[in-house]
């Protein structure tokens, strides 16, 4: 059993991405209600999260070739936005920073999984070459063959790591350790899975992991430079 | 017989103003009569001492149509005569005592008392200047770099042209969206440091809300595009 995957005359990539930053905004926003957190406490964090999270994945994605700028989404570039955004944030309001911190950190998984959607449809980040079941096929464009299906593995990954996250802070009553955890999970989680990928080149690390080391280096430094400013135990 | 004249002028004495009462309470109106409704208890007090009732078509008719079922009528009909009447001389006088300002809500129990209230005018202007500054600096951070961005584009496209190294291209680039995006964030960062920390603001507050609707419609019009570009190819097909 193959799935096809039909070329789409303008990708909806973008759509999708725009639609799983919303959907993770959502969820946030629902949790942080729950939590008891103040409206405009949530607006003006929200605000400066979305504008961070979309302007750095953007930066980390600019690129300049001889059709002119092209952009895209960084994965990778959006969590570091967003968490430099919670941390700008906490920095301006200072109410309840461990929660809010709490809530985005985890429904980055979920924004990274729903995202993947866009990738399975618009045919990059795919696998490597694979003829088997379950396989990937595009038809046209440029990504053109049979391709090990690694979004849907990423997706239910993803989604594994979201739900693990909801439980973990739900449970865990120190929301910083809840923090750390979680993104010690996504690092190794998402290092493993760029061995699947076709831009790795056999190697033991490639640079997509080296990527993926520096960002998760670049998260782990902004949360704990954010405990020690805003002294959350 | 000493004590029973005693006890018969004594029974006399008491009964003389029951008796009197009944009679002013079947002449007068009904509305009058609440005050005088609160005195049977003298009349009540003397039945166990006097078996015999002296005058039995007083004390039953009183008894019947003013004690028990008009006493909450009488007590309605006394709140909308006298109450509300003593209410609105009141509130006119006060109306009239005080500035028009504080006449709409002479007691403002539940109204909180802010920071902002207590702050003298000076401290007031200080922070509005304050707030001022934030919200220029932010507007200048925001609409400056799009302004420039033709010219930085200019410069960047000559320099991928005249320079062989593909790198100064590269970096410029590179220079130019850390620019972009920095100055971009940061107005964003301004403006909601002049909401939360001036929330009185109002330059802030319309600040705000056009960033917000800047954004909203940015990204309405990048999905617009994307939507009439796919329309288009579709149509052009078939050529």
């Amino acid at each position: 059993m193959q799935i096809v995957i039909p070329e789409f005359s303008r990708s909806p990539y973008g759509l999708i991405v725009l639609l799983s930053v919303a959907i993770g905004f959502a969820v946030t926003i629902f949790r942080l209600r729950k939590a008891g957190v103040a409206k405009q406490t949530i607006l003006y964090t929200c605000l400066l999260t979305l504008i961070c999270t979309l302007i750095t994945s953007l930066i980390v994605e600019f690129k300049l070739t001889d059709e002119g700028i092209r952009l895209g989404f960084s994965g990778l570039g959006a969590v570091v936005g967003m968490v430099t955004g919670v941390f700008i944030s906490g920095l301006i309001i200072r109410d309840k920073p461990d929660i809010i911190m709490a809530s985005f950190v985890t429904s980055a998984p979920l924004m990274y999984a729903l995202a993947k959607t866009g990738c399975l449809l618009a045919g990059c980040c795919h696998g490597k070459e694979y003829h088997g079941s379950f396989a990937i096929v595009y038809t046209g464009g440029d990504h053109q063959g049979s391709f090990f299906p690694v979004q849907f593995i990423d997706m239910a990954v993803f989604l594994a790591v979201h739900v693990f996250a909801l439980i973990l802070t739900s449970k865990m009553k120190n929301k910083v350790n809840a923090v750390y955890i979680i993104v010690a999970v996504c690092i190794p989680v998402r290092f493993l899975l760029e061995y699947l990928k076709y831009t790795h080149d056999g190697s033991l690390i490639s640079s997509g992991q080296i990527l993926v080391l520096i960002a998760g280096v670049l998260a782990v430094t902004v949360i704990t430079v954010w405990k020690r400013v805003l002294k959350i135990k | 017989m000493c004590w029973k004249g005693f006890n018969m002028e004594n029974n006399n004495m008491n009964e003389q103003p029951v008796a009197g009462a009944a009679e002013q309470i079947q002449t007068q109106q009904a509305p009058q009569v609440q005050p005088v409704a609160a005195q049977p208890q003298p009349a009540q007090q003397a039945q166990p001492v006097y078996q015999p009732v002296s005058n039995p078509q007083y004390q039953q008719p009183y008894a019947e149509q003013y004690q028990q079922p008009n006493a909450g009528q009488y007590q309605q009909l006394y709140q909308q005569q006298y109450q509300q009447q003593y209410q609105q001389q009141y509130q006119q006088q006060y109306q009239q005592q005080m500035p028009p300002q504080y006449a709409a809500q002479p007691y403002p129990v539940n109204q909180k008392i802010s920071e902002l209230d207590l702050m003298s005018p000076e401290e007031r202007s200080a922070r509005t200047k304050k707030a001022n500054i934030l919200c220029i600096i932010s507007l200048a951070l925001h609409f400056v770099p799009e302004m420039i961005s033709g010219a930085l584009s200019a410069i960047t496209e000559q320099l991928s042209k005249t320079s062989d190294m593909a790198s100064t291209s590269d970096i410029m680039a590179v220079l130019v969206s850390v620019i972009f995006g920095g100055s971009y964030i940061a107005s964003w960062v301004l403006m909601i440091m002049a909401r939360v920390k001036y929330k009185e603001s109002k330059f802030a507050k319309v600040l705000m809300w056009i960033y917000i609707g800047i954004l909203a419609a940015g990204i309405i019009a990048v999905i617009a595009v994307v939507a009439m570009c796919a329309y288009i190819l579709k149509d052009c097909q078939g050529f």
